[in-house]
This record gives structure tokens, sequence and C-alpha cells, in this order.
């Protein structure tokens, strides 16, 4: 791992969610939650 | 005496190239005794789609008119018929189709009738279901409806619906309708310009074939007339590019049977011929153009044809094709044809490998796996007065195979539209997943790629129709895996050379994306509520 950066989700809703990363390769996906 | 006869037969059958390929009809042995009733105008269809979601393929076959819908659930490799049958439905039935239209994870039913309408059916999630045809907003007009595909034409992630009429001599409109995604339909047949209504159609198929990321049409046509291409102009509606594209080939087509049989990353397109002057073959160049290869790969089946279906018989890497129909072998014809393919996009036809006794009239054909051992199995709906033929795939060979299932979040939930691709030792296999294929059939959701003498995948990848992508690593051969959007492959260690790491998670005000050193250069990154609605978008 080489690479890290942030993202605010303080403006999300509690919930699930999922996170495209868009490359030129194509498009990279994971999911995840929001619990605040 | 006997040892010496014994090693020159061995000798003969493994010097004999073909000889891997067989085929058993079984179907009476494997619980199967029904036949298809009274037809009317081309017979019924058959599906081979594991319905109650338990990792076998089941049977749903077609009846006539005063004759329930048979359903016959796989219980490790037999059949039992449910009694009663699962939907009080008794019409000539043509297509039946399963599909996930309002993507809460089980399957529902769409049946058309020949003459007496159609029928959406939503499944409780038990296997009971409800008639919601008329509160869906689907026709059931009593027309000479016959095949139905869904596809997501809007890429909305919900399921759409294409629906064919032909009643013969008289030409009808079809029907596109486009789900609300509330268990609404709405009927945009005409907006979109896919009436087609001076066409008589049975199937159709969606298909990307102009690779740019939303479904098209493809339509068998009957009666001599041009089989219809429909491009998605990707705003609900199409472009007829019939007439442009080189594959509208003017034949009494029945059905269309989509697979890429050279392995170059493009549909292909089979088209059977019921007049004797041969099935077409459309190679697609990914580009949404068209040529006609039926003579030059060897597959321009002379007869009556009817269902064609494409599968990796010998599971050695690329697709093979089998095609019946209804000859009369008086008149110098076969029933049915099984073509093995070369493997340089040629095919031979194989005249010793079970199906040369088949003397059965046939209308759909359908693929599956009966017993999960990877080799794809075929099941056919016949001629009124023949049982339906289970042609039970006893080839043996030390090849191996993979299955792959999807689940879709964001994309439908059946994961229609998306290409799966399978790479091993440099060589790609690519299928695109379907619902309806070849004449009023639907095969398994369970993808089946041969992969030869290789005991690992190098890679498997999923591209959703929405775009997303999926990528699992060394997968190893002979089983089958499911791909959940977003979260790779159920079950494998993903050696994944680019991946990315969310933490913490649960995020509380802010969640880190950790990249992997080989991450190519980011130039988005998207969050989708799980309804599918863009939430956040940042340009990187």
């Amino acid at each position: 791992m080489n690479d890290r950066f942030s993202i605010d989700i303080n403006d999300v809703s509690n919930g699930l969610y999922l996170l495209n990363i868009i490359t030129q390769e194509g498009m990279y996906s994971k999911m995840f939650s929001v619990q605040h | 005496m006997i040892r010496i006869f014994t090693i020159i037969s061995l000798l003969f059958l493994f010097s004999n190239g073909y000889s891997q390929v067989s085929f058993e009809q079984n179907a009476i042995d494997l619980g199967i005794e029904d036949s298809f009733g009274t037809h009317i105008l081309g017979g019924g269809g058959i599906v081979f789609y594991d319905f109650n979601n338990d990792g076998w393929d089941d049977i749903s076959m077609a009846t006539s008119e005063g004759d329930s819908i048979n359903f016959y659930i796989n219980e490790e490799g037999t059949f039992v018929k449910i009694v009663p049958s699962l939907v009080n439905n008794t019409a000539q039935v043509k297509n039946i189709l399963w599909g996930d239209y309002d993507n809460d994870g089980d399957a529902d039913l769409f049946v058309t009738g020949y003459q007496t309408g159609n029928n959406l059916y939503e499944n409780q999630g038990d296997l009971t279901f409800i008639d919601v045809t008329v509160d869906a907003g689907i026709t059931n007009d009593t027309m000479g409806f016959q095949g139905a595909a869904w596809g997501d034409i809007n890429n909305d992630g919900y399921l759409d619906l294409y629906i064919t009429t032909n009643d013969n001599a008289t030409f009808e409109t079809n029907f596109l309708y486009t789900n609300n995604g509330d268990g609404t339909f709405s009927d945009i047949t005409v907006s979109a310009g896919v009436t087609d209504s001076i066409k008589a159609p049975f199937g159709l198929v969606f298909s990307d074939i102009d690779s740019d990321g939303d479904q098209d049409m493809y339509l068998s046509i009957d009666h001599h007339l041009a089989n219809s291409v429909f491009v998605n102009n990707g705003d609900e509606t199409f472009l007829d590019d019939t007439e442009n594209c080189g594959g509208g080939f003017e034949m009494f087509s029945m059905c269309i049977a989509a697979g890429d049989y050279d392995n170059d990353g493009n549909e292909d397109f089979y088209f059977s011929n019921m007049t004797p002057e041969g099935s077409k073959l459309a190679k697609g160049n990914g580009s949404g153009n068209f040529a006609e290869m039926s003579e030059e790969a060897g597959v321009n089946w002379l007869g009556n044809g009817w269902g064609a279906a494409w599968l990796d018989a010998d599971l050695d890497g690329d697709l093979d094709l089998y095609a019946c129909g209804c000859n009369n072998i008086l008149d110098g014809y076969e029933s049915s044809v099984f073509y093995k393919n070369d493997g340089d996009a040629t095919f031979t036809s194989l005249p010793l490998c079970g199906f040369e006794n088949d003397t059965v009239r046939s209308y759909s054909v359908a693929i599956g796996d009966i017993d999960n051992d990877g080799y794809p199995d075929i099941v056919v709906n016949n001629e009124e007065g023949y049982t339906l033929s289970i042609w039970q795939n006893t080839s043996v060979n030390t090849n191996h195979y993979l299955k792959v299932q999807l689940q879709g979040i964001t994309n439908n939930s059946d994961g229609i539209g998306s290409w799966v691709e399978v790479y091993t030792n440099g060589d790609m296999q690519r299928h695109y997943t379907h619902s309806a294929n070849g004449y009023l059939s639907q095969n398994s959701q369970y993808e089946i790629f041969g992969l030869g003498a290789n005991e690992t995948a190098d890679s498997v990848k999923v591209i959703w129709l929405n775009g997303l992508v999926d990528i699992a690593y060394n997968v190893e051969a002979d089983q089958k895996i499911t791909f959940i959007e977003g979260m790779g492959a159920t079950g494998i260690e993903n050696n994944v050379l680019h991946s990315f790491n969310l933490y913490p998670n649960p995020g509380r005000s802010y969640i880190n994306v950790e990249l992997s050193t080989s991450f190519p250069n980011i130039q988005k990154v998207d969050i989708y509520s799980i309804e599918g609605k863009l939430i956040k978008s940042k340009e990187r």
C-alpha cells in the first residue's frame, strides 16, 4: 500500500454504501457502512 | 484376445479427437416423462434455470392449452415434478422467463401465452406467486405472443421487458416496457422506436453489440423478413440498424442463439432457419456490424431448424453448437446436430456423439448442468407426442471447468447484461449474461467456462452493466464462484493486484481509502447509496 486519502462522510446518513474508484483501466468497488 | 481388442479400442478412442464428446438421452431415468401437448405455431419453450436458488439447475417446461406449466425441482441430479404447478396457468404457453424484476432477491416469473395473454408472477420468497400482470401494467391482451427477454435498457438497475408477437401471417406490434422500480412498468414501445410491427419475430436477445455499455436488441424474424437489429441510443430510444449492420439476414428465422464462438471478445449470433436453405451465423465485430459466416465456419445446417444453443460440451475453452428442428429424416435431413468447435473459428459436425439416433422433432433448447459435474447438459422441448428430451453430457476427459454466478447490488440483482471474462495462459473467454437465449428458451444463470487442462483461472473479471468491475485472481477450477457486485467473488482468497481497503468500517466522520502499490491513476471516486443514488463524487 502506498497511497491513501480520506473522504468526509459527516454529511452522509447512516446506512450501507458502495464506493466506486474510477480509473482508466476500469472501476473498482467496495461496500462500506456509515454509523454516526 | 479381449485385452488386445480393448487396447486397440482405447487407442482408437483417444486417437479420435472427437470421441471425447458424448450425450445420452436420459429424461425418463432422470424423472421426466411429460410431453408438450397439441402445439400451435412452433411448440413451446424450455428453461434450465435454478429457480429455487439451491445451486442445482431446475427445469421449467411450457405446455399446450389445457395443461399446467410443468416445473421440476432438481434434487441433486434427478428431477421431481412440482404438483400442483407453481402457478395456475393452462394457456398455450410459449416463453417462460425467470428474472428478479423487483430486485428482492428471488426469481419472479413471466409467461407469454399465444392468444391467451401474458402473466407476470411475483415470487413471495417461498416459491408462492401472485399474478401482478394488471397492476404492473403489462399487456395481457389476446395476441400472438411468443418470445420475451429481460434486459436493462436504461441502466437504472431494474429489469425491463421486451415481448414479441408472431401470429403467422398477421403482423402485430411488439412491446417494450421499462421498469419503474416500484412494481409497475411503462410501455415505451412507440417512443423507443421498437414496434417492429411489420415483422414476425420469435425470439430476441439483449446484447451489447457495439460495446458502448448499454443493451441493444437482436431479433430472429420469421417469414423471410430481415432479422431486426436495434441499437440502444442511451436515452430510451433505439436506432433500427437492420439494413446497415450486415446482420439483417432475410430468412425464416426461428431462434437466435448468442455466444462468442471465436473467442474474440464479441458476441456472435446463430440463427436457425425453418426453410432448407440453411442457418446463418452473424459474426459480431464489437462495433455493431456483422459478417455472415455460416458456410465458412461450417454450421450452415440444412433443414427445418428451430432451437439452438451454444455450450462448451468438452470444456476445452471454446463454444460448441447444438441445433435441432422439425425435420423428417426420410427427407434426408438430420433431426438434430452437434457441431464441435475446432478452436480455429470452424466447426466439425460430429456424427457419433449420441444424437445420431435422434428422430424426434424438436423446438426449444436450454443449457444447464444436471449433476453439477461442470459438463453442460441439454434439455429439449419437443413436438407433441414426444417426451421432453434431456441430453445428459457423458463426455469423459480430464478438462476442468469454472462456474460463475452474479449478484448485482446497484445493477439488476441477476447481473443480466454483464460481461464475465475468464483468463487462462493469456487466453480470454468472454460471456455476456442473458435472460432469454435461443428459441423461447432460458439457460442456467450459472455461466459455465471450460478451462481445458488448466487447474486454475489466472483471473476472472466481471464488468457489470453500469461499468463496475470486480476481479478475482488465481481461481481454482472445478467450482462455482459467486461475484457480489462491489465485493468480488465469495469464498475466494483474492490475490488482487489492484486492491484497496476502506477503514474504519463502519465509518463515523470520515472513511480512509488505502490503495495497493500497483493501483492505477484515479480519475474519480463516487459513493452510491444501496438504492443506487449518487451521494458524493470526488474528482482526483
